[in-house]
């Protein structure tokens, strides 16, 4: 009971014991998630063969470019860079409206298929066919050496649509009443109504799509790789990566130098996977703040009124 | 993943010399309807296609299961080879998972033109995806004859067909490049004088001494002896005692090379666990890094590269980086220096592979080829000594120079200039050693390979190598190791295609091998040393030990009998 | 803010009766049709076709062959699996990783939220935010290493540790068998506690304000609101969070794991799925693989049927 009252009279003063722990708290959670970002970017902007020597820092020890020089000279990674972004967003729009769109049917309490289909959904979550069945039906669909094979298998995935209804079960449902009673079909209430009520929801989901998309790497690899015209920047990096590995000294002839014979310059696995983790992410977080303030701001979107 | 699989793909590329696959493809039920069936094909073909000319330009595609840069569509090399016959090559390097990537290849049932399918030969061949090319080359390829001539039944699959050309045929003067070995930094064989070290006995002490003497190097502990662990890269730990014991890079069982006899060594008391018990006094004497069984592949690297580590078990190929970073921060005497150590004096070291090649790996045509006979065409022209020094070597005066007494030599201007990872990929797109090729010497007496060319190896070495070369009274370092024994014609074991069950066990016997032997080596006791290793015999013994030795010691028979 | 909203709608269904009253009503949802079925359709073609691939697992399946003129075996893949020395091993593992997971997981992602939910300052509160989910971009491998070099003899942890004479020696905790399982579920948390709270923040971006200001009317503490307003709104999202996560009970991953062992703790790391990693795909045997995949996905939804059930049950939502 004491500490009730404690906390009531505390949580009127402007900076309580407990704002100050909080604060304190969210600042060491900040220190150690942002480590790994800041080692990361300096790794990236340090020699590759010094970075070998202990990558314990957050400052380029030796600074460098290089190795973001070799990965931006492949002219393929901007080609894959531009599918990237197209997929990502148009794989995005296409996804949220249709897991949205669903999630309203489902969450109609009249709706009849609503158990059934939110069943059928759920299941999926748990089982798969496996990679030789899965792409045997995706090459006999037509969809290998094509752009849609990004946006038509995961176009509505089972976990976004189960949250996205349980964000739309959450809306007051005399807002759809009354909408429906002034002649509005369920399409007009889904655009008219839920939608604009969503918009944290459709951030979130938005948000998964978005980075699922961005970091998809797979389909590319079983389904497009014989068309670089359809290759995405996780794949090439990817393969950036995987040459890493193999690519101190220069050519096969004078592979057998290796032993004795290296350059300063060359790339090394740890040090083109921070270039690449740096390259791969940032335009991803770039997007971040657009959809962040939909669900920072709190307590004002759902202010509207009923 | 597996330690085979794993080790062959770094192999492959780092040291472009050894790999895997024999030529027993998996039996079963279909194998002979499905070779007929391909045999057809491959006649079928060749009657209609051989009445095309050659001159017309086509594109042929290539996958490599060998991942690796991006090949560019234009390089000087190839533009050369283009110009000379018509063919361009395009080509798919692995990304991702092989197994992935040739499942739904397979599943699919549309192949590339060309395939080099690495270890994974015997997934393709059953699949009927393969086509044989043996009439091919008896009939378009006088190069590929000559080449694999004294290989020709030995490269033949189980059903009889030649399927892949393995690359680094051994010729005239074979190579010889140190893969495993125990490692000495050199600043340590400086320091105690330069002594002959032979036996294992004999390399702990110099380490003792030097660690004695001098506990910190740059202001960090020193390491006297180095183990890397980590995943499937365990194998330093496992099988270093092979070498002690006189066996060579076989695997798991070693040969006697007389008789063709195998001995199972993993749980054998005379070799592992007298080596595991050394490692375990060495524990205990505090000459073992204490991170060696927690820490991964990166850090491995960190350690050797600061120039603490005095010594390890390791293969050339998998701390290139570590001697790079050492390198460049001019540590030259903190590099390493390969030592063939044995138990005792009187085991014969036998560090060195025999020449052999990886029977059943290399260059595949597919069943979907769109022209066999100018594909084999094309290979064998490639293949021919004119091109493979244009593939090697360059073009003369421009990319290397011929001295007076027709020596094939660099400049230092050129020598520099081929380090970078840009020039070689604008060049040779680092992908012309994946068609058929030689290792060895041209009859002229130069090497196929200018990575192999004995002065291109001296330009290489420091005043430090120079030095301990000179004290040891030879020229290169593989002098220092006794040649390859060229009666192990089955060299090696490992290469011995395994079927479904072996597969089991070797992985099972792996997961006992990352288990019991570190165990062994921080034990705190001799009683706790011994509870783990006969735990550890037990478990390896309730696999089917014996059914892995006969199939092995009957495959190692055929070899020795008919190859 | 309606809590049992669907408990509510699911009440009074006689079986048989209802048919033809049913049907009528499907013929007024047209339109609710028309949005959905396009979709079922889409998952049947999409997941459920495939699954003639579980058939696999009762042949000795060959790569390249058509599925029905391979030999059938049976259970043998089945038995193969369950009598495997090491099966009971990495099913303890993996039992153990995800039930710590969870719990953390769950915890950890909710009380982030609260806590940023509680911060005034919407510029702290952004940037804390974003900063906190920058991990879960960084893939396993790179955040492995990490974490490797953060726990080593040297590293940041053993020097602190040292320097508040916590120990006398540093300590090497990444090869501690008995503290591998936790080292997991913490440096999960590290990666995907940021990641996890936007969930929950966007359902509390949804509560209706007026709830708070009611609250405050009657005087309700910052604590009070957070127990009676802002859990219970939320409560529907993580019943429905929970149970699906309770049917991921075998996914406890590999590459974490893979990544984070050592020789030294190899028996408390192996999960389910690098098991069938190295043992299955790995030597192309795409018929146990099957097998494995399937004992999975039958543990899966049995779970996941017992969790719906129950939270039925507890009048709470849940998810068909």
């Amino acid at each position: 009971m004491k500490s009730v009252m404690l906390n009531r009279r505390m949580g009127r003063s402007r900076f309580s014991v407990f704002d100050t722990l909080n604060i304190t708290a969210l600042l060491a959670l900040m220190v150690v998630t942002l480590y790994p970002f800041v080692n990361m970017a300096a790794v990236s902007l340090n020699q590759a063969v010094d970075t070998t020597l202990g990558s314990n820092f957050i400052w380029p020890r030796k600074f460098t470019l290089y190795n973001y020089k070799v990965i931006l000279k492949d002219s393929i990674i901007y080609q894959a860079f531009m599918i990237s972004v197209l997929r990502t967003v148009v794989g995005t729009f296409t996804s949220v409206f249709c897991t949205a769109m669903l999630a309203y049917t489902l969450s109609r309490k009249e709706y009849i298929l609503r158990s059934p289909i939110s069943m059928i959904f759920v299941f999926t979550m748990y089982f798969s066919g496996g990679l030789i069945p899965v792409f045997m039906l995706i090459k006999s669909l037509g969809l290998t050496n094509s752009f849609w094979v990004y946006i038509i298998p995961g176009l509505v995935s089972a976990f976004n649509l189960i949250i996205m209804r349980s964000f739309i079960d959450g809306l007051p449902e005399d807002l759809v009443e009354s909408a429906k009673i002034d002649g509005a079909n369920d399409f007009t209430v889904f655009i008219r109504v839920v939608l604009p009520l969503c918009m944290p929801a459709i951030a979130t989901v938005s948000l998964f799509v978005a980075v699922g998309q961005w970091n998809s790497w797979i389909d590319t690899f079983l389904y497009n790789s014989a068309n670089s015209n359809l290759s995405t920047l996780q794949y090439e990096l990817l393969k950036k990566i995987q040459s890493a590995n193999l690519s101190i000294g220069g050519s096969a002839t004078s592979a057998f130098l290796n032993q004795q014979n290296a350059q300063a310059n060359m790339v090394t696995p740890v040090s083109m996977r921070a270039a690449i983790t740096m390259l791969a992410t940032v335009p991803i977080l770039l997007v971040y703040p657009f959809l962040q303030k939909y669900f920072i701001k709190g307590m004002t979107l759902g202010g509207v009124k009923e | 993943m597996s330690k085979f699989k794993a080790f062959t793909s770094l192999l492959l590329t780092a040291v472009m010399s050894v790999t895997l696959l024999s030529a027993c493809a998996s039996n079963n039920g279909n194998e002979p309807a499905k070779s007929n069936e391909s045999s057809n094909t491959s006649t079928n073909v060749t009657e209609t296609n051989a009445v095309k000319t050659n001159e017309e330009p086509i594109t042929l595609t290539y996958f490599l299961n060998a991942p690796g840069d991006n090949v560019p569509e234009h390089f000087k090399i190839a533009d050369l080879i283009t110009e000379k016959t018509g063919v361009t090559v395009k080509y798919e390097r692995l990304v991702g998972e092989i197994e992935q990537k040739l499942g739904v290849m397979i599943a699919g049932g549309e192949y590339p033109d060309m395939i080099y399918p690495g270890d994974k030969a015997h997934m393709l061949i059953d699949a009927g995806a393969l086509l044989p090319l043996e009439d091919l080359i008896e009939e378009h390829a006088p190069n590929l004859k000559k080449l694999y001539a004294n290989y020709w039944e030995r490269m033949k699959a189980t059903d009889g067909h030649i399927y892949s050309l393995p690359n680094s045929v051994p010729t005239g003067q074979p190579n010889r490049a140190i893969s495993p070995a125990f490692w000495i930094q050199k600043e340590v064989l400086k320091d105690a004088g330069y002594p002959k070290i032979t036996t294992f006995d004999q390399y702990v002490d110099v380490l003792k001494n030097y660690v004695q003497k001098y506990p910190q190097i740059d202001g960090q502990d020193t390491i006297p002896f180095e183990i890397l662990t980590y995943d499937w890269r365990l194998f330093t730990l496992t099988t270093a005692m092979q070498f002690l014991a006189g066996g060579p890079n076989d695997s798991r069982a070693m040969v006697n090379p007389e008789t063709g006899e195998l001995t199972f060594y993993q749980t054998d008391e005379k070799i592992s666990k007298r080596y595991y018990e050394k490692l375990n006094e060495m524990w205990n004497e505090g000459l073992i890094d204490k991170e060696a069984f927690v820490m991964n592949y990166d850090q491995y690297l960190a350690k050797l590269s600061s120039g603490r580590v005095l010594g390890m078990h390791d293969q050339t190929w998998q701390f290139q980086d570590a001697t790079a970073a050492l390198k460049q921060q001019d540590k030259l005497d903190r590099m390493f220096a390969p030592l063939q150590l044995t138990f005792d004096e009187s085991i014969k070291a036998d560090y060195m592979d025999v020449p052999s090649i990886n029977y059943g790996n290399g260059w595949s045509m597919s069943v979907d080829n769109k022209d066999p006979v100018r594909t084999i065409k094309f290979i064998d022209t490639l293949a021919s000594d004119e091109m493979q020094i244009l593939r090697s070597w360059g073009v003369k005066d421009e990319d290397y120079k011929v001295d007076e007494n027709g020596r094939f030599i660099r400049t230092p201007e050129q020598r520099k200039w081929f380090e970078s990872n840009e020039n070689a990929l604008g060049w040779d797109g680092k992908i012309m050693w994946f068609f058929p090729n030689a290792s060895g010497t041209l009859p002229d007496g130069n090497n196929y390979w200018p990575g192999e060319q004995p002065e291109e190896i001296v330009a290489n070495y420091t005043e430090t190598d120079k030095k301990i070369l000179e004290a040891y009274g030879v020229k290169t370092y593989p002098e220092l190791f006794n040649p390859g024994n060229t009666k192990r014609k089955y060299f090696p074991i490992w290469s011995i295609e395994l079927t479904e069950d072996l597969k089991i066990f070797d992985q099972k016997l792996n997961d006992l091998n990352k288990k019991y032997p570190p165990q062994m080596v921080v034990a705190k006791s001799k009683e706790q040393f011994n509870e783990y290793w006969d735990e550890y015999v037990t478990s390896v013994n309730k696999l089917d030990v014996k059914g892995w030795m006969d199939y092995h010691s009957a495959e190692v028979k055929k070899r020795q009998e008919n190859w | 803010m309606e809590l049992k909203i669907e408990s509510a709608s699911m009440k009074h269904k006689p079986k048989q009766s209802q048919f033809v009253a049913d049907l009528k009503r499907l013929r007024r949802q047209k339109l609710l049709l028309l949005m959905s079925i396009p979709f079922v359709i889409y998952v049947i073609v999409f997941s459920y076709l495939p699954l003639w691939g579980w058939l696999m697992a009762f042949q000795k399946y060959k790569l390249g062959s058509n599925i029905m003129n391979n030999e059938w075996v049976g259970l043998k893949y089945f038995r193969e699996l369950f009598q495997d020395d090491m099966f009971m091993h990495v099913l303890r593992n993996t039992l153990a990783m995800s039930i710590i997971n969870l719990v953390f997981g769950f915890v950890s992602s909710i009380v982030l939220a609260l806590m940023l939910n509680e911060v005034r300052k919407v510029f702290f509160k952004r940037i804390v935010q974003t900063v906190s989910y920058l991990p879960h971009f960084i893939s396993w491998v790179v955040a492995a290493n990490l974490i490797m070099t953060i726990f080593s003899l040297d590293g940041v942890v053993n020097t602190i540790l040292l320097k508040l004479h916590l120990i006398s020696e540093p300590i090497l905790l990444m090869s501690e068998p008995k503290a591998f399982w936790w080292m997991i579920g913490l440096t999960n948390v590290w990666k995907e506690v940021g990641w996890n709270a936007i969930i929950y923040l966007a359902a509390m971006a949804m509560i209706n304000p007026s709830l708070y200001e009611a609250a405050e009317m009657d005087g309700a503490g910052r604590f009070r609101k957070m127990w009676s307003i802002t859990l219970p709104s939320m409560l529907p999202l993580i019943v429905i969070l929970l149970i699906m996560n309770i049917g991921r009970i075998l996914d406890a991953g590999f590459e974490q794991q893979y990544l984070l062992m050592n020789t030294m703790v190899v028996d408390y790391a192996q999960t389910i799925d690098i098991f069938v990693l190295k043992y299955g795909i790995n030597l192309s045997r795409y018929s146990f693989a099957t097998a494995a995949g399937i004992f999975k996905s039958v543990i899966s939804i049995i779970l996941l049927v017992m969790a719906n059930q129950f939270a039925k049950r507890m009048g709470q939502s849940r998810l068909y």
